[in-house]
Order: structure tokens, then C-alpha cells, then sequence
């Protein structure tokens, strides 16, 4: 399944995605199998953590765009 | 060149970074910081490829918006990202808060030696041709 699909499908949830087509020279994950979705970011860590075979698995939040009043400020100096 | 269409109305520059070790690989939506001096992981990530932050003998301390963490270093023997393969990138390992829609930052470290060009009034982000192999510390 196309990974936008699949995106738009589990709005605003965490997804473990096996990505079984990828764009290599752009870096970008193309379709696959949803492992997992779920709000909460644990849960699919858990499950991450879990699986025997790691290969091309695509940990995303499905929501690109900040939601309307937030914002958001990294900063990482040493 | 390799070219990315950037949509900064989005509040954030995302990107993909492929993390590979040995036979595992992880694909992680990073945010693009240019504040950021060196690029940064979750440490699930880490731990998803078999690499054990706790392990690391590296760590450094480093300012973040809520404060000093000591965050472990790491290197990653392939980092991929716009199409660009970075072997043995070093990075923090650093979990944010669950609210942050990034699993990490593509930080300085990253940007400067694949000489990242982000065109703000084009919205895109340029790549010269591939950089293959390449280490990079910081």
C-alpha cells in the first residue's frame, strides 16, 4: 500500500510501516505493510523493538503539517 | 543536483534518514536544523538497528530548549538521507517528547559535508551530486 495512503488513512497516528519500495536515490519510502499504528508513540516503539527482522521499517507520524497554535523550537549546541 | 521540493508553511523542514547496521534498517522522519551543530537519533532508533546507546563510552553534554541533557554519541555505519550515504555518521542519541512529530534532527554535521543548499524563496532543497561514503565526525 502507498505510504500516503496509508498516512491519510491513520490520521494523526504513529505507524510502523515494512517499506518494500523505497526511492534510493532520493531516500524516500514509496508503499508497504502496515506493521502497527496507534496515538501513542510507545506502543509502536515496543513493537519496533520487538521484531525479529528489522529491515527498511519505517517509523512516521502521520501528520506532517504542526497542528494550528503550536510550534516548535530545537536547539542542539555542545 | 538533486532537488527537494521544501514546504516551509508546513512549520518544519521534514526529511527521511535511513539508518542501517549489518542487516537492520530503520527509516526515520527527521526535521532539518541548521541550529543543530550535530544530527540527532532516537534512541529506539539505535536500539531498533543493534546499537546500544548505554553502551557508548562517548557522550556530550548538550543544550537543548529544556535544559542540559548527556546525550550518548554513536556512529551509524550507513546513514542515508537526500539520496546521500554518510558512512559512520556520528550522532546524539536523544528521545524527544512524544508530542514531537520527528523522531530526531538532521543537524550540521550532516548538512555541511553533503553540502546541503536550502533555497528558501525557490521552496527547494539542493544536493550536489552524491557524496558516497564519506565520514564525518564533530
Amino acid at each position: 500500500m502507498n505510504i500516503a495512503s496509508i498516512k491519510k488513512r491513520y490520521n494523526r497516528e504513529w505507524l510502523l510501516i515494512a517499506v518494500d519500495k523505497m526511492n534510493e536515490a532520493t531516500t524516500t519510502p514509496i508503499s508497504g505493510k502496515l506493521i502497527v499504528h496507534s496515538p501513542r508513540r510507545d506502543d509502536i516503539y515496543r513493537k519496533l523493538l520487538s521484531l525479529r527482522k528489522k529491515r527498511n521499517i519505517l517509523v512516521e507520524y502521520s501528520e506532517d503539517k504542526l497542528s494550528k497554535g503550536f510550534a516548535v523550537a530545537f536547539y542542539m549546541g555542545h | 543536483m538533486n532537488k527537494f521540493n521544501l514546504d516551509a508553511d508546513k512549520g518544519i523542514i521534514l526529511c527521511k534518514a535511513k539508518l542501517t547496521n549489518k542487516k537492520s534498517s530503520v527509516i526515520l522522519k527527521l526535521a532539518v536544523d541548521t541550529g543543530a551543530s550535530a544530527t540527532m537519533v532516537s534512541i529506539e532508533a539505535a536500539m531498533a538497528i543493534g546499537i546500544n546507546p548505554s553502551r557508548s563510552i562517548h557522550s556530550v553534554e548538550v543544550s537543548t530548549a529544556s535544559g542540559m541533557i548527556l546525550a550518548p554519541i554513536i556512529k551509524i555505519p550507513s546513514f542515508k538521507c537526500f539520496g546521500v550515504e554518510v558512512k559512520n555518521l556520528q550522532v546524539f542519541c536523544h528521545t524527544l517528547p512524544p508530542q514531537s512529530p520527528v523522531e530526531g534532527l538532521l543537524g550540521l554535521n550532516f548538512l555541511k559535508d553533503a553540502k546541503v543548499i536550502i533555497d528558501f524563496s525557490r521552496n527547494i532543497i539542493e544536493i550536489p551530486h552524491k557524496i558516497w561514503g564519506r565520514s564525518v565526525y564533530f
